[in-house]
């Protein structure tokens, strides 16, 4: 009882409700992704393996411990670790397994959900005190309107729990830097590891914690050899201890370590190739410019939401600029005022953070993908950031309304304002969100125009299977090109689900009924496709902005 | 009012710039999704008219693009004879099906990026259409590439005893052989060889059989092109056996490569018989199938092609 009185009384819990029903309102019409495929049946292993060892405990039997059973539930998706499969497993275990109200995947989604309402909630605590309350909701309101992030954060896939485990990791972090208690040193590691558990991203951070250590304490000359800074503690406690906690998260990890682990950075080191359309050209033989993040970023982002996280950033990157050789010296005043405030710190710590994990998939060989996905850390940071934007503007405001009810209505009307696009660009693109593009590149008309990919790849759209109903409701063979392979395991969950019809098969082209054509240039064969289709009879185009996501093309047969 | 607003953009440039930035962003958000303008029927029936007129010689050379991808319904009114879509093809420079390029556009639209390598040749304005023909630069013309056609081929493994046809398709495209190694398939990818990535067809061997690919009845041109390479890994394998491509025409040897255990891309042409239609068959074999990590291409070519 008393938890609840206090979710309805204390603002950070507030703010985890309410985004927690602002992220349920949009869960129903979510298409699914081909990364289902993957990571749901691993999550269910886990949960079946949770359950087996609880039941274990009652009755004595501890043979889910055994190895044969650790090795079988956890070579299932072995490339990836498994923190986020047992966040997901949770949702299963209690949405689907214990309390039947959602499909496998949804109670996998529901589980991802939480985990969002409590990074909402740590977003607005980690601001809140350095700033004013109105930032810290404006920070809030910038992440859950961030149409190609909210989307992630939707998904069954590692993207949004892998940033929000390093948003937690950056803010405790920090706190544990300024201030080494048992406590913050004891959160900075434990999100650390969990972050580790989650997703390849995590060990970059080390690296921004480096950065941002030679910014901070710049090593410096004495008897003709250079002296560093002492190591914080919370370095050691990163370095040292957290990777021991991932270990003890992963029990794959428990026998063969080396080699297990080895195997695991060899297939992260060499990525099998994947498709990317970008800027009117296909990589995948060779990957993307290394710019291709940036862009992404800047062409995938509300424009107005850019703009406020780039005014909140030039502070802290003047400041961390005046520290490089050459530019500034140690003791000027900026640099003072930079040691007086444990605000701006925290800025160039988060900063520091943004632009490692931006650029961490520009590494050489690294094939860039797929949208932003791969650098989902960076919203949680860039949320940071726009905070502090908004609070500048919000201090402009104090100098010219006095009166402090209306100052704060004002303040709260302009916030809203800001986000508008953002919120806008969520209801226009409704369940299309990973075919938004900003204002700037002329949303998705423009960025199809200048030779983006309109889609994120092999997404099961609502609307697919509400037309697979309509146009075969007693069942009929389907052939979905350019790339079939991911719909068969949809259209399986959709008749297991009842709302297809049980007939309905897939089939390649020379047997199909209907044909779908799935609008995405990264597939090489789809210019021929397009052109070869339209000699059958077009039933329905489904678009965002006149632009077709996928065709229904019904076959004549003679 | 405005001296306001004046005064309040003087106290606070920053907030008044962002409210302005907003609702400009807001306008142009609004503009990115207006209805299109309904074009015209008369003009559409002309431009159709107009692409009737390509010369039968260029056709089959000819892609039409059917642009911005907003304006792609205009690519169900075309004739069905035409290859038009609202995408260009994805081709190699040295060897292109396509080389005239027609794009039909509402006028005044941006040339895409896809089309950076052409010159503009020719521009045709149909009342709020245009027609503009682009031609990309000389090259030879491609009329099967192994790599992009692999779905039209029939992969089988040979030994004396028995054959095994390959024919569980793969999601990156290319076959499985049914029952065997996961490295047994055929398929694109790329090796790296002299250090860099080499976009082949992978056709890894297997010790006593026989990999055959069969192109089918093929329309030669001038030339048939056969690349291949050991990725540089296989090539440091200490005693790695040397891998031979055969390639035979109607039944008949037209000729062979021997791929010995050394780096880099090996070239073989054979001159054939243009416009013959022939059953086209390599066959791929080694003595020891211990990391031989081999990729080819084979592209059937003709002429230069403007």
């Amino acid at each position: 009882m008393k938890f609840f009185k206090r979710i309805f009384t204390q603002p950070a819990y507030l703010v985890g409700l309410v985004s927690f029903a602002w992220w349920l309102l949009w869960l129903p019409t979510i298409p699914w992704t081909d990364d289902a495929r993957f990571y749901v049946p691993s999550a269910i292993a886990i949960a079946q393996w949770f359950e087996n060892i609880l039941t274990g405990l009652w009755h004595g039997d501890y043979s889910a411990w055994s190895q044969s059973v650790i090795d079988n539930v956890f070579a299932q998706n072995r490339e990836h670790p498994p923190v986020a499969k047992y966040v997901m497993a949770l949702g299963w275990l209690f949405f689907h397994h214990w309390l039947p109200v959602a499909s496998d995947i949804v109670a996998c989604r529901l589980a991802v959900g939480l985990l969002w309402a409590g990074f909402c909630s740590l977003l607005f605590v980690a601001i809140r005190p350095l700033w004013q309350p109105t930032a810290a909701l404006f920070a809030v309101a910038f992440i859950n309107t961030l149409p190609r992030f909210f989307f992630d954060a939707h998904a069954e896939t590692l993207d949004a729990p892998v940033a929000m485990f390093l948003f937690a990791a950056t803010y405790f972090t920090w706190s544990a830097w300024e201030n080494p208690g048992r406590k913050n040193l004891l959160l900075a590691t434990f999100s650390f590891a969990l972050a580790l558990g989650t997703k390849l991203n995590a060990p970059f951070f080390l690296l921004g914690c480096f950065f941002y250590y030679v910014l901070v304490h710049p090593p410096y000359h004495k008897n003709l050899s250079i002296r560093w800074a002492p190591i914080p503690w919370v370095a050691v406690c990163l370095i040292g201890v957290a990777p021991l906690v991932t270990w003890f998260l992963w029990p794959w990890l428990w026998t063969d370590t080396t080699v297990r682990l080895a195997d695991y950075l060899r297939f992260h080191m060499r990525h099998y190739p994947i498709y990317f359309y970008y800027a009117g050209q296909n990589y995948r033989d060779t990957v993307a410019p290394w710019t291709a993040p940036m862009v992404m970023l800047f062409l995938t982002t509300p424009l107005v939401h850019l703009l406020v996280a780039a005014l909140g950033s030039l502070r802290p990157l003047w400041h961390g600029f005046s520290r490089l050789p050459g530019v500034g010296t140690v003791d000027n005043a900026l640099w003072s005022q930079f040691a007086q405030r444990a605000d701006l710190r925290f800025l160039l710590f988060v900063l520091v953070q943004f632009f490692v994990q931006l650029f961490a998939p520009s590494l050489p060989h690294v094939p860039y993908y797929g949208g932003v996905k791969l650098i989902a850390p960076v919203f949680g940071l860039l949320a940071v950031l726009a905070g502090y934007g908004f609070f500048c503007l919000h201090n402009e405001w104090e100098n010219f309304v006095t009166n402090t009810k209306v100052r704060q209505f004002a303040s709260y009307g302009f916030a809203t304002w800001l986000v508008v696009p953002g919120l806008l660009g969520l209801v226009a693109y409704h369940h299309r969100w990973l075919s938004y593009y900003n204002e700037w590149v002329g949303g998705v008309r423009g960025a199809a125009t200048a030779g983006f990919e309109r889609q994120y790849y092999d997404l099961a759209y609502p609307a697919l299977v509400e037309a697979l109903q309509k146009y075969l409701p007693h069942g009929g063979n389907v052939a979905l090109v350019p790339n079939g392979k991911e719909y068969v395991s949809y259209i399986e969950r959709w008749q297991h689900d009842g709302v297809l019809s049980s007939g309905v098969r897939a089939t390649d082209e020379t047997q199909a009924d209907l044909i779908i054509l799935s609008h995405e240039r990264r597939w090489q064969d789809y210019p021929t496709l397009r052109a070869r289709l339209r000699t059958h009879t077009l039933l329905e185009s489904y678009t965002i902005a006149d632009v077709p996501l996928f065709s229904i093309y019904h076959v004549e047969k003679n | 009012m405005v001296k306001t607003m004046l005064e309040l953009a003087k106290k606070m440039p920053r907030s008044v710039g962002f409210i302005l930035l907003t609702a400009l962003c807001l306008i142009r958000f609004g503009f990115s999704f207006l209805p299109l303008g309904k074009l015209p029927t008369e003009d559409i029936q002309q431009a159709i008219h107009a692409l009737g007129g390509i010369p039968p010689e260029q056709r089959n050379s000819t892609w039409i693009l059917v642009w911005p991808p907003h304006y792609s319904h205009l690519a169900e009114q075309l004739p069905k004879d035409l290859m038009a879509s609202d995408a260009l093809p994805q081709e190699q420079s040295q060897a292109r099906r396509y080389s005239h390029i027609t794009m039909l556009a509402p006028r005044n639209t941006p040339t895409p990026v896809e089309l950076r390598e052409t010159t503009e040749v020719a521009l045709q304005e149909v009342g709020e259409l245009s027609i503009r023909s682009f031609v990309f630069p000389e090259s030879k013309r491609l009329l099967f590439d192994l790599r992009s056609e692999i779905s039209k081929t029939q992969i089988q493994m040979e030994t004396p005893e028995q054959k095994l046809l390959c024919i569980t398709p793969r999601p990156d495209g290319g076959f499985m052989c049914p029952g065997r190694p996961e490295w047994n398939y055929l398929g694109p990818t790329q090796l790296m060889v002299n250090g860099q990535p080499w976009p082949c067809v992978w056709a890894h061997p297997i010790s006593g059989e026989q990999l055959t690919i069969n192109l089918g009845a093929q329309r030669l041109g001038d030339t048939i092109e056969i690349e291949s390479a050991l990725s540089d890994d296989a090539v440091n394998t200490p005693q790695g056996a040397a891998v031979d491509v055969r390639i035979e025409i109607d039944g008949q040897p037209a000729g062979n490569l021997t791929h010995a255990n050394q780096t880099g891309v090996r070239v073989l042409k054979i001159s054939t018989t243009a416009n013959k239609l022939s059953t086209v068959k390599l066959y791929v074999t080694t003595n020891n199938d211990a990391r031989r990590h081999f990729g080819l291409n084979l592209r059937l070519t003709t002429g230069i092609t403007r």
